[in-house]
């Protein structure tokens, strides 16, 4: 033992630490090189330097994901010798949960970032074997540029391989102890991270000119997109089964920040289709093209960099923010900078009219309209930051500013998706015909909407009416499309299913806080809740109490609920564990609040209508991406 | 001359669809941002803003510590929020979330009710940040100058 320190101390034998700094420096140099080689290959028109872009790509990735298994590593075998390690680790953590922490903060969180974004170039590097040599040699450097950034930043601010004298273990946010936690944020980043390839391409055709630029980049934004999708899936699945507030999405900036992306990116990707169909709307796309990547970078700004006050709140270190904030300004800076140049430099092409009532001229407006709900959440979000910066005092935006602005959108969308389907490529449609289709639809669905809350509901809620029969009528119109636009159909659904179960689930939830002691019962709408009993409970490292509680509905026993309670005993952190009775109509859901006295405990309890359809929604949407790049690749080969 | 051609006309509808699209949002962003901010106050920001009853603001300080107490057979807290310089009463019904604790920071969002014979700040919402080292920066500023 003594020897094996002695030879640490001088250095003799690699510790995780030094190794892993070793080859974090090793992919900064690789992704220099990934850089420069390439661009000077481009400048002089030498073959041999943008040849050496694809192997520097593959050997700088191969270091970071190193780098990253190291980190892996570092956690399973408990080394607390590692400053990040101790700090978000303990010995009694379960060894699944040690996984999640690679991840749970700042520095692990950010390495993840680095490491997907190598995943995404290596990805780059085997699907453009049929690309010109100087495109794919472009793109691969401007990804390297953007690995190069990032590496420096992990290594001067936040080196998760930092080592520590004597720390002291300090455990895993028990938020972040949850299942959900192990696939969330590698989804959400892939997606975020996933812009950046989409960014590159874009910027290596700025660069060279020419055509095809659609074609190349679709796939791309597509996958990214799909992934970012599923991830913010996730995430709002987590908030509602881990927050204990029966709420599924916040408002709060951080969501904010994966949305801004996920909204920038459906603009482009319906501007794409009518791009690469018929070279339309060029300029529009490459400057969704260039604003999606920058907003990935805001979010990682907004929520890397400590600016917000929010539940999520992670890092403080100003430095951080400057780094990030000066990243974001000149990348894109330089991007809008390329573009105005290329577009001096291009003619402008003639091309023909298109009518208002085209499947292009739908597609046009729809991206206007995402890219509108983009700008007003981004206000929204910043808006707070913007006052605190300038002096003028401290402020918050609440939740209803964003549901208030985003409705009409919503409204607005929603028509032109019951028309979509309706429109045609370069064809204007009889005008009379169409409105007398679109009309007997929207009495249909405005019929049906009715008589469902009506008879379900017994209630008259005209928001809700008017939202269900606009839901209703993207699923009508939907009815005679073809098959090829099965995928779009598929995101439509999903896009209406969540829009159905948002309003659904804000309508007619229930929700009752109440004092309830051992042995009483209480009700919620049908349901009788009966607090039978209060257990101990051990785990690993938690202890606490858990509830037994009897669901009764019209006398029938339904089902048995175990809130918990635990303290872990690391961090001296409380935690509520619900537990929920999850069905396809509604769930039921139930948290223990404080012990107040004499065997008597507050508790939460919500009855919430509908509230898986907000995830399967998700996932039909993500599905239909993945869907429509499996017909893209298929297409190609 | 400038001629107004068709493919013109075309992008001047577009651009007129955008622009109208993003003043109507404007607007409605304005209007709704009037409706919808809370101001976030400190406690001595508070009583030195003198707001009118009934207007919805945030306060965010330090639990007192010894200061919660809770009322007999009702969700209903009292405790106090402090900032070291002043401190002010809320009255809180429902659950408090798990990182409210005495000495910790927490945000009260509610506003000023007559309570007999004083003024006291009836919340509506009580946010304690998920991190136990949370506090509100103003408040943070205060109790390090101490």
């Amino acid at each position: 033992m003594t020897a094996i320190q002695k030879l640490k101390e001088e250095n003799i034998l690699l510790t995780i630490s030094s190794l892993g700094s070793l080859l974090i420096k090793g992919a900064i140099l690789l992704a220099l090189l990934q850089s420069l080689l390439p661009l000077w290959g481009y400048w002089k028109k030498n073959n041999y330097y943008l040849a050496l872009a694809r192997p520097c790509a593959l050997l700088q990735s191969f270091f970071t994901a190193n780098a990253f298994i190291l980190l892996i590593i570092a956690f399973l075998s408990n080394d607390f010798s590692l400053a990040y390690v101790a700090r978000n680790s303990h010995p009694s953590l379960p060894f699944y949960y040690r996984l999640t922490a690679v991840w749970g903060a700042h520095e692990g969180s950010f390495l993840l970032w680095i490491f997907l974004l190598d995943v995404w170039t290596t990805a780059l590097c085997f699907f453009s074997k049929t690309w010109k040599q100087d495109l794919r040699a472009l793109a691969l450097s401007f990804l390297g540029l953007i690995s190069f950034c990032f590496l420096l930043f992990l290594f001067f601010t936040s080196n998760p391989f930092a080592a520590a004298q004597n720390a002291l273990p300090q455990d895993l946010n028990p938020l972040l102890q949850d299942p959900g936690f192990f696939i969330h944020p590698p989804l959400l980043f892939a997606g975020y991270v996933g812009f950046s390839t989409a960014f590159a391409i874009t910027m290596a055709y700025l660069v060279k000119g020419g055509p095809h630029w659609a074609k190349h980049v679709r796939p791309w934004v597509l996958a990214a997109w799909s992934f970012l999708t599923l991830g913010i899936t996730m995430g709002s699945w987590w908030a509602y089964h881990v927050l204990g507030w029966g709420g599924f999405w916040f408002w709060d900036p951080v969501e904010n920040a994966s949305l801004l992306p996920w909204l920038a990116g459906a603009a482009l990707l319906h501007v794409l289709i009518a791009t690469e169909k018929q070279e339309r709307f060029t300029s529009w796309a490459l400057i969704l093209a260039i604003i999606c990547f920058s907003l990935s970078i805001l979010g990682t700004f907004l929520v890397r960099s400590g600016v917000l006050i929010s539940v999520h709140s992670f890092a403080s270190d100003p430095s951080r923010g400057i780094f990030l904030l000066l990243l974001l300004a000149f990348i894109t800076g330089s991007a809008l900078a390329l573009y105005i140049f290329r577009s001096l430099k291009t003619p402008a092409k003639n091309l023909k009219l298109f009518s208002w009532t085209s499947r292009e001229a739908v597609l046009l407006l729809q991206s206007i309209l995402l890219f509108t709900a983009m700008a007003t959440v981004l206000l929204g979000t910043l808006y707070p930051l913007i006052i605190e910066a300038t002096g003028l005092g401290t402020l918050s935006v609440g939740p209803p500013y964003f549901n208030s602005v985003l409705f009409p959108l919503l409204v607005l969308s929603l028509c032109l998706m019951g028309l979509a389907p309706l429109s045609q490529w370069g064809k204007s449609s009889n005008k009379a015909e169409l409105l007398k289709y679109s009309l007997r639809q929207l009495l249909l669905a405005l019929g049906l909407s009715l008589g469902l809350t009506l008879i379900f509901a017994r209630q008259w809620n005209t928001a809700v009416i008017i939202n269900l029969s606009l839901v209703f009528w993207v699923f009508l119109s939907l009815s005679p499309s073809r098959s090829r636009q099965a995928s779009m159909g598929l995101a439509h659904i999903g896009f209406a299913v969540v829009i159905m179960s948002i309003i659904l689930s804000s309508a007619f939830s229930k929700e009752r806080e109440v004092r309830l002691q051992e042995g009483s019962s209480i009700e919620l709408g049908p349901y009788v809740f009966q607090f039978i009993e209060l257990n101990g409970l051990e785990g690993p490292n938690y202890r606490g109490v858990r509830g037994n509680f009897a669901v009764l509905r019209h006398h029938r026993h339904i089902t048995n609920l175990y809130p918990e309670k635990r303290i872990y005993s690391v961090r001296n952190m409380v935690m509520t564990k619900v537990d929920i009775y999850p069905g396809i109509f509604h769930d039921l859901y139930l948290a223990l609040g404080e012990p107040l006295d004499d065997n008597t405990w507050s508790l939460r309890l919500y009855y919430k209508p509908f509230i898986r359809w907000v995830w399967l929604g998700g996932f039909c949407i993500a599905l239909s991406g993945f869907l429509s790049l499996l017909r893209l690749i298929g297409r190609k080969t | 001359m400038f001629h107004l051609t068709p493919k013109r006309k075309q992008r001047l509808f577009a651009i007129l669809a955008l622009m109208t699209l993003i003043g109507l949002a404007t607007g409605l962003i304005l209007y709704s941002l009037k409706q919808n901010i809370n101001l976030f106050f400190t406690p001595t920001q508070a009583l030195e803003a003198q707001l009118p009853l009934n207007h919805q603001f945030r306060l965010g300080g330090q639990v007192k510590p010894g200061s919660v107490q809770r009322e007999k057979n009702q969700l209903t807290v009292n405790f106090v929020l402090t900032d070291l310089h002043h401190e002010i009463p809320i009255r809180y019904t429902g659950i408090l979330p798990d990182l409210f604790r005495d000495g910790n920071g927490a945000i009260a969002e509610g506003h000023w009710e007559n309570f007999g014979q004083k003024k006291i700040f009836i919340a509506t919402q009580i946010l304690a940040k998920h991190d136990e080292n949370y506090m509100p920066r103003a408040v943070y500023e205060a109790l390090r100058k101490e």
